[in-house]
């Protein structure tokens, strides 16, 4: 139990509020408060849960209920592994309401408490949305990895495209109308068929730059599982009959999310990433989104993303810092499988 | 785990892939589909002259294996049992055109059900021929069905001359694996004799040359192999390029004598799979074994832990550091130290974790968990115990630590292992986003100190250091010879 009693300790609890774990067809109500929270984020998505369940995955839906309304609640995963050195994580999550936020984030950790016990693992690492750490997340500390990347660039799409091409930076606007003179096009498609034109542009970036790259299996789970809920979709940009760059967009709520991307060298005189952004931008817009998801970013020249965000930032927008993953260890299981393996091999030494 | 299908449509045919493995590509899936099928069926065709025969499909639901066993028409029998029925209606419709409508035959009996349960109530002696067309493991479940347990239940169903052919894995990638299965086979009295062959779409695909097993309770010699006949209409297989088949490079075949079986209790294979060790280059890569003229009783060397398992890792560890000098190895199994936990993982990208163990580490509060062991001292051994208590103190009294007692170290390993094992476990682990400190999936790094305002444990960060020198030094070390290596 640990810090749970410090979390305990500070809360006020509302007695109306209650955990319980979601069914099936409460899918659709959670994806609905979760678009609707400022902190929604798509990993959270009931839809991305049975994606990862796809890859191997077990997920625990767990939804806070004030009178019968769902305010909040939280999807966490958990890797099955024979041995106790494990995670339970929340990437996205938790998500809470503002009105119960303390003793919410109380009843999820008493949840998260049985879990750990029950499935073996010694710490949870959550990553939520957030651009503060509130005081009742004194038990966590920062994590060593970011699932989600916890600095990014965000595009205002609500201006309209003149604006939009206004407050981007003159080179790359510049670029932008270049690749619209050359003439390259831009197609967006759910079409499972673009996998694997996508993933040859992506394995090509991921070799260029001695990326650690997801295999074509895990595209495949996440395109098929995410196109049938149309919660995503594949851009292409090609010239003469070439496709010179993909990318892959995930739609949430408000937010078009550019999750992952490759380009060929092959003709970068024709700008084709600018002409495939800037589609995905009046996409994501048609779509109904408000902001466009720029998935990582850096103002540190030193750091390995460098490059890729100052491609970014000719976009505009505004950097986002969130507080990044968290983890609380559960020190009694930690301490449990420590012990169980200095009893069994450690022996004694004098 | 759920399965994933996916059908990548071609001008001119179509590739089928089950858990993004490719299954087969139409443009060339007569290459392995008749190196599976028919040598074997020529061969009890041999052994069993005019006789009816029996044969069962283990797995094959996409069709295309039955069809080159109904070339035949000595057959009389098959049962396919494949527990997909996704695949198994795939097969009927959109595979048709390549499966000729094989699983619609009238000497086809197909049976919806998992392989080892259907092969377990089957009676003794039943079949001439077992087919093995089974995908490639995922995980450990999935080597069941590559199992010792499960080839002596073949051995029983089939006739005492009767053959089995199985799909393999890449003798070229993954070298043990491959020897794995051949080890396996023979522990269980079925005399095989492997193959290698060359799969375009398979090699597009990285997973190099792809490897069969041909076996038999009773030895396969060469004169039979060598006195097979094929019909005229095959695509690709003739005697001359099986006979070819069965030759391996003396690199490759040299390493079968130091692989353990796979059993149920250990999933000895899958370990073999996402850890693969590369055969040394040994001898002049021009040598060829020749396994037609090998006759060999096998190792039989049994799995004796899991490898994946936290405990098999730490005693690995605890050996490495504290055996006598003359009992430590020079060249460790690398990947019995920081094994691959997952086939989305490359021994490259579990190294790799290896830079974050600073991080790692300083999210520990040691006097905390240190006070949770205490609170159990009397299950550790007792001089563990004095000493952790020890240790517990002079942190609590943020004395310095010049010197600390062996079994302090033993701890500060144990749990440096578990952190790192548990930041490797997931398939997301090695693709984070960003690493505190600028690291990032690329595997660069700045040259930034972890630090977190909101949490500032002096005490915390400073053992994290002490750990990461102290604890596991000795394994950084052992990889940075890996990493000059490979370079």
């Amino acid at each position: 139990m640990n810090n749970i009693t410090s979390i305990q300790a500070i809360s006020e609890p509302k007695n109306s509020l209650i955990i319980r774990e979601l069914e099936f067809s409460e899918g659709q109500l959670w994806d609905l408060m979760l678009k609707a929270n400022p902190n929604s984020c798509f990993m959270q998505a009931w839809t991305w849960a049975d994606f990862k369940e796809l890859e191997g995955y077990q997920t625990f839906r767990y939804g806070l209920w004030d009178s019968q309304e769902l305010v909040g609640g939280c999807i966490f995963y958990f890797y099955p592994h024979p041995s106790k050195a494990n995670l339970l994580v929340a990437p996205g999550g938790p998500i809470l309401s503002s009105s119960s936020a303390e003793f919410g984030m109380q009843l999820l950790m008493e949840q998260a408490t049985s879990l750990v016990q029950k499935l073996g693992a010694i710490a949870l690492r959550i990553e939520p949305l957030w651009t503060q750490k509130p005081a009742y997340l004194q038990g966590f500390v920062r994590a060593s990895a970011d699932l989600l990347p916890s600095e990014t660039l965000l595009i205002d799409l609500r201006p309209n495209e003149a604006e939009i091409l206004a407050a981007m930076k003159p080179k790359g606007r510049y670029n932008l109308r270049l690749s619209w003179r050359y003439g390259v096009k831009t197609e967006f498609t759910t079409d499972s068929q673009a996998i694997p034109q996508f993933y040859d542009l992506f394995w090509e970036t991921v070799k260029r730059q001695e990326f650690f790259g997801e295999p074509y299996g895990f595209f495949i789970n996440l395109c098929q599982t995410l196109f049938s809920a149309n919660m995503a979709e594949i851009g292409l940009a090609t010239w003469q009959g070439e496709t010179l760059a993909a990318i892959l967009v995930v739609y949430w709520g408000n937010r078009a999310t550019y999750l992952y991307g490759g380009r060929s060298l092959e003709h970068p005189e024709v700008m084709a990433a600018y002409a495939l952004h800037w589609a995905a931008m009046q996409q994501a817009k048609k779509l109904g989104c408000t902001v466009y998801d720029f998935y990582g970013f850096t103002r540190d020249r030193d750091h390995s993303y460098a490059k890729f965000s100052q491609f970014k930032r000719q976009f505009g927008g505004i950097p986002v810092t969130t507080i990044g993953a968290q983890n609380y260890c559960f020190y009694d299981q930690l301490a449990d499988t420590l012990i169980s393996l200095l009893r069994n091999l450690g022996g004694d030494d004098v | 785990m759920r399965t994933s299908l996916f059908i990548e449509r071609h001008d001119d045919g179509l590739a089928f892939y089950i858990n993004g493995d490719l299954q087969f590509d139409t443009a060339d899936e007569a290459i392995y589909h008749e190196y599976l099928v028919v040598p074997a069926v020529s061969l009890v065709q041999h052994r069993f002259p005019q006789t009816d025969l029996r044969v069962l499909i283990c797995g094959g639901g996409d069709g295309l294996a039955a069809r080159d066993v109904l070339r035949s028409s000595q057959v009389c029998q098959i049962d396919l049992v494949d527990y997909n029925p996704q695949v198994l209606d795939l097969a009927q419709t959109v595979f048709k055109p390549y499966n000729q409508g094989s699983l619609e035959s009238d000497r086809v009996i197909v049976h919806t059900q998992e392989a080892f349960q259907f092969v377990s109530a089957l009676p003794d002696s039943y079949y001439h021929l077992v087919i093995c067309d089974f995908t490639y493991p995922t995980c450990a479940e999935d080597t069941k069905i590559y199992s010792q347990e499960w080839f002596q239940q073949i051995k029983r169903i089939l006739y005492p001359g009767g053959v089995m052919s199985t799909n393999g894995v890449s003798p070229e990638n993954r070298t043990a694996g491959f020897w794995c299965l051949y080890q396996t086979l023979l522990s269980a009295d079925l005399m095989p004799k492997p193959l290698q062959i060359a799969v375009p779409s398979f090699q597009q695909n990285g997973y190099g040359n792809w490897g069969l097993l041909i076996a038999s309770p009773q030895l396969i010699t060469k004169e039979e192999i060598e006195n097979l006949v094929f019909s005229e209409d095959l695509k690709v297989l003739n005697s001359r390029h099986l006979l070819k088949a069965f030759k391996f490079q003396d690199t490759i075949a040299s390493s079968r004598h130091n692989v353990r079986i796979n059993k149920l209790e250990y999933a000895q294979l899958f370990y073999y799979l996402l850890n693969p060790a590369q055969p040394a280059i040994t001898a002049d890569a021009a040598n060829l074994v020749n396994f037609l003229e090998i006759q060999e009783s096998g190792t039989r060397l049994l799995p004796s832990q899991d490898w994946l398992q936290l405990e098999s890792t730490a005693k690995n560890w605890l050996q490495q550091v504290y055996s006598a000098p003359e009992f430590i190895e020079k060249t460790p199994d690398i990947n019995q130290l920081l094994p691959v936990q997952h086939r989305y993982h490359s021994p490259k990208m579990t190294r790799q974790q290896l830079a974050y163990i600073k991080q790692l580490l300083s999210e520990i509060d040691f006097s905390q968990l240190l006070s949770s062991i205490l609170e159990r001292a009397q299950e550790l051994p007792p001089q563990m115990a004095r000493d952790l208590k020890e240790f517990a103190e002079n942190l609590r009294n943020e004395k310095p630590l010049p010197k600390i007692s062996k079994n302090a170290h033993k701890f500060l390993m144990m749990v440096s292992l578990t952190v790192l094992t548990a930041s490797l476990v997931s398939p997301d682990a090695v693709f984070a986003k960003g690493y505190v400190g600028g690291y990032t999936s690329s595997g660069t790094s700045s040259s930034d100190d972890y630090y977190d305002p909101n949490t500032p444990m002096y005490l915390r960060k400073i053992l994290g250091f002490s750990l990461g020198l102290g604890g596991i030094i000795w394994l950084i070390n052992i990889w940075a010879e890996y990493w000059r290596d490979d370079e």
